[in-house]
């Protein structure tokens, strides 16, 4: 089940005023273009029975629960399609997702409004059956109502899973001693310091588990990261316990949890276009402290680099090396280091034999969180130790890094994009504004 | 025991028999019955003087401690749905006041047959912790049926409406003639039992003391009756007795720091078991109480809110767990079910939950309460304030302790001994809810209950139970009529 708080507002409405003449009290038409695109779309493919015309048998008798508008049950149950069960059919295969999918689909209109001040999103029974309320508000060109619908979906698949394998018994011990059902007087901040990803998740384990699931698959890595961030120390361990409690649960069914994540992370990102699943989004929330680039590792061998960036990149570090004949400094790897949401520190870490240094040299640096486009300015240098290694290089990091950096505006995104599941949630980059072949990017760091 | 009576009217019948062939036929037991001829006996026989059912259904739905969820909300049982609406029990299903006054004289046959044997029987000095414990048994199994059957103990009062019979000897006939007596006669028996059975009461006469009136769990029986009694002083030293060294803060229920902290399962697992420093009495009980997830009356969306930051003066919440089975049927969460299973190969068998009877608890409430009766309001306060440092989440003793202008504001009550006592009864309330004690508290204070109800349409009406209503005495089973014992007046 999935619930959410009513905010408490006044709304002044209108006296009704309807001529009960001018409408069609119940006019059901068999075999619409609708009915048909849900025999073969669902019910031909996965032997899924999509309920939409109203009856009261599935709400139960103690509600009043409005019945769902025609034209909402398309694109509702598309997502459906696009963002749960065709990820899940690509990762977990097909025999399982026409095995485990529930059977049946019912869909309402409003909410099925509870007496604790919050009203019933969705409903999942017997791991045969998902109920979706509150369809109607459900605005196809609102990406956060988009992906707020898939979440509630992935809320209450997971707890159809849950009803055919159990859930890890280690979960429920991870926070077991705040656990209130008077969830709706907890706070979103209590829940969040506490541990949880919202403040339903802290009504009892079951839930707890599907909003962790859902919201790791639905708003995706760096929206959890950064509610483990916000929290305390002790509620961060706790979220992150949970994140590996949920991803064991899944590997123990067959299933590569970060792999399923990817797949709904790439509909909600370049399909939904869901600005919180941006990466640009989380450089303005200066989620992210480092990027870290080297171009020897694999992932650029795999992925690629633009020439536009190694040529610097390699420029400087032969100039590193070329610095002392005796030392023989490496260039080990260039790290950008967003100190605030403005003040950017450029490092370079070069080694001898023996030893690794940082060679540090300032930027600002502006994110526009709309459009993406990030500008690098440089400054004048701090001062200390690292600021001072990073004197030796001066010229020719003017010469190759800062002049690539600066003058330029380039537009932040979850770079490459052939990235694997491995390292889906732990790339990001930069790309020229208008070339994207013109780009770098690199791991991801949320500490500085 | 011998057939004697048997033997003498065959011997009138039976023309044909020799008396000397009845005799050596009649010498023989026609059955294997146990002979209650040793300590070991006695004690074994003792340990089924408590009831085996419970009162919490009927206690709990007619208190104000049940709510209307709403109409169609929840599943209707009649012991539930019949109390709550004021309307008297009918049958002896689990839960319902009939099976609960069956268990009470199951108790009391057990506790005077084993009192028989003991006095048929020379069995030593030994026996005597068996005795008190047969006596004090008998006397809480009489005492729970005056409060529930009869219009409650009035201090100073004449008291002669009826009472319930007091049965002091086994049963040899298949129905015997009963007097219910009056309160005041019941009390009386009830006090005589409880002080010569706690003169011989033994803490080490058990391997599990819990499951038996040790001198704590009998103090705190005394500590509860005397409340009744308004016997202040009383009560007081009671109370006092229950906990080693007046330490009550280390033996209260600890709720928000153990019980706290324990996962939901663990707490459950915890809650009635026999290691419970707080609890002083516990008993199986044959009920289903545990399984009444979702009914329609019970602890629901209003209830909640005594847990919350609102439901007391200190502005923080208390530290319980609250659970639901989906909102609005919450839970306290308080009984695990023991179930045994007649049969090791089919999942049938009999669902039981053990019972915290008295608590330590109550007992330092008791005290409080007493204290305030008395006037001696720093003392009431002093033994509040040891009780809600265990209850409430991160309490600070240097700022939620209770004083009498925090409690005055937040009761706006200006008499201090009314206002303390407010106090004590919603924190006893909170504490002990779906264990059925707020109804002992109600009918002692005169509290008028109000209980909201839905029609069809889901509009919401009140009614009010008022202090000389007379539904506040449970209807005495019909079977009992038999043995001449009245029903009460509706």
């Amino acid at each position: 089940m999935l619930i959410v708080v009513l905010a408490n507002s006044c709304k002044k409405e209108d006296p009704l005023n309807v001529d009960f003449s001018q409408y069609n009290i119940d006019n059901p038409v068999a075999n619409t273009a609708l009915d048909k695109w849900l025999t073969t779309t669902f019910l031909d493919e996965y032997n899924i029975d999509v309920i939409y015309r109203y009856n009261r048998f599935y709400h139960g008798d103690d509600r009043d629960v409005a019945a769902v508008k025609v034209d909402k049950v398309q694109a509702q149950m598309q997502t459906v399609l696009e963002g749960f069960i065709l990820p899940y059919r690509k990762i977990a295969g097909t025999a399982f997702i026409k095995k485990m999918v529930p059977k049946q689909f019912v869909l309402f209109g409003s909410g099925s409004y509870n007496p604790d001040n919050s009203y019933t999103l969705a409903t999942a029974a017997a791991g045969r059956n998902i109920t979706i309320y509150a369809v109607n508000d459900f605005n196809v060109n609102a990406p956060g109502d988009v992906v707020g619908k898939l979440k509630t979906i992935h809320h209450e698949f997971t707890h159809t899973l849950n009803q055919i394998v159990p859930m890890p018994d280690d979960f429920q011990l991870i926070t077991k001693s705040t656990y209130l059902a008077t969830w709706t007087t907890t706070s979103d901040a209590t829940a969040r310091d506490n541990g949880y990803v919202t403040p339903y998740a802290s009504s009892q384990p079951g839930e707890d588990f599907a909003e962790t699931v859902s919201h790791l698959l639905a708003f995706g890595q760096a929206w959890f990261d950064a509610r483990a961030n916000s929290s305390t120390a002790v509620g961060k361990a706790a979220l992150k316990a949970k994140e590996a409690s949920v991803v064991q649960y899944f590997t123990n069914m067959g299933i590569d949890f970060r792999a399923l994540q990817m797949e709904v992370q790439n509909i909600v990102r370049n399909q939904y276009k869901y600005q919180q699943a941006s990466f640009r989004y989380w450089m303005g929330q200066n989620l992210f402290k480092t990027m870290t680039i080297n171009l020897e590792d694999g992932i650029y061998a795999a992925n690629g680099i633009s020439s536009d960036f190694a040529t610097p990149y390699n420029t400087f570090k032969a100039a590193v090396l070329a610095y002392s004949s005796t030392q023989k400094y490496h260039l080990d790897y260039i790290q950008l280091r967003f100190e605030s949401a403005t003040i950017l520190t450029v490092r370079a870490a070069f080694s001898n034999a023996t030893t690794q240094y940082f060679g540090d040299y300032s930027f600002n640096y502006t994110v526009n969180t709309t459009s993406g486009a990030v500008t690098f300015i440089k400054v004048a240098n701090g001062t200390g130790t690292t600021f001072n290694n990073g004197t030796l290089f001066t010229s020719s990091f003017t010469n190759t890094i800062q002049a690539y950096l600066t003058g330029k505006t380039f537009v932040a995104d979850w770079l490459p994009s052939t990235i694997t599941s491995a390292n889906y949630n732990s790339y990001g980059g930069f790309y020229l504004q208008g070339t994207p072949t013109n780009n770098f990017y690199g791991l991801l760091g949320q500490t500085l | 025991m011998k057939l004697n009576k048997i033997h003498i009217l065959l011997f009138g019948l039976g023309v044909m028999f020799s008396t000397q062939s009845c005799n050596k036929y009649l010498d023989t037991e026609p059955d294997n019955r146990t002979q209650i001829n040793t300590v070991e006996k006695v004690a074994q026989l003792v340990t089924t003087a408590y009831p085996g059912r419970d009162y919490y259904y009927f206690a709990e739905s007619a208190s104000d401690n049940a709510e209307d969820k709403g109409n169609g909300v929840g599943g209707l049982d009649d012991v539930i749905s019949r109390p709550y609406n004021w309307q008297d029990v009918i049958g002896d299903a689990t839960g319902s006041t009939t099976s609960y006054w069956n268990s009470c004289y199951e108790a009391i046959a057990a506790a005077n047959q084993a009192l028989e044997a003991i006095e048929k029987q020379n069995l030593g000095n030994a026996v005597l912790p068996y005795k008190g414990e047969a006596l004090v048994a008998r006397a809480y199994a009489h005492f729970m049926l005056v409060t529930f059957f009869s219009k409650v103990y009035t201090i100073g009062g004449a008291n002669d409406s009826p009472g319930i019979p007091y049965v002091t000897a086994p049963e040899t006939k298949v129905i015997v003639q009963y007097d219910r007596g009056t309160v005041k006669s019941t009390y009386e028996k009830i006090e005589k039992d409880l002080v010569e059975g706690m003169a011989l009461l033994s803490a080490s006469a058990y391997s599990v003391p819990k499951y038996h009136f040790t001198p704590a769990a009998a103090h705190a029986f005394a500590s509860r009756f005397y409340l009744f009694k308004g016997e202040w002083q009383k009560v007081i030293d009671e109370s006092s007795a229950t906990v080693p060294g007046g330490d009550f803060f280390n033996n209260l229920r600890p709720v928000n720091s153990t019980y706290r902290s324990a996962g939901t399962e663990d707490f459950r697992t915890m809650f009635t078991r026999s290691d419970q420093k707080s609890t002083l009495l516990l008993t199986e009980q044959y009920s289903g109480w545990q399984r009444q997830t979702s009914p329609r009356y019970g602890y629901g969306i209003n209830m909640v809110k005594m847990f919350s930051a609102a439901g007391n003066f200190t502005g923080k919440p208390r530290a319980d767990k609250i659970l639901s089975y989906g909102v609005p049927h919450y839970t306290t969460y308080k009984f695990k079910e023991y179930f045994h299973r007649t049969s090791p190969g089919a999942d049938i068998g009999f669902p039981y939950l053990i019972a915290p009877l008295l608590t330590v608890d109550e007992s330092l409430l008791n005290r409080a309460e007493a204290y305030a009766q008395l006037g001696q309001f720093d003392n009431a306060l002093r033994d509040m304030n040891i009780f809600l440092s265990t209850k409430i989440s991160n309490y600070s003793a240097s700022s939620d302790a209770a004083t009498l202008p925090k409690i005055t504001a937040f009761y706006s009550i200006s008499d201090p001994k009314e206002v303390i006592i407010k106090l004590i009864l919603e924190s006893k309330k909170a504490e002990f809810l779906q264990e059925g004690l707020r109804w002992l508290d109600i009918i002692r204070h005169g509290l008028t209950v109000r209980h909201n109800k839905y029609d069809a349409l889901g509009r919401e009406t009140f009614d009010d139970l008022g202090p000389t209503d007379l539904r506040r005495v449970f209807q005495i089973p019909q079977e009992a009529l038999l043995s001449n014992v009245p029903q009460n007046p509706r």
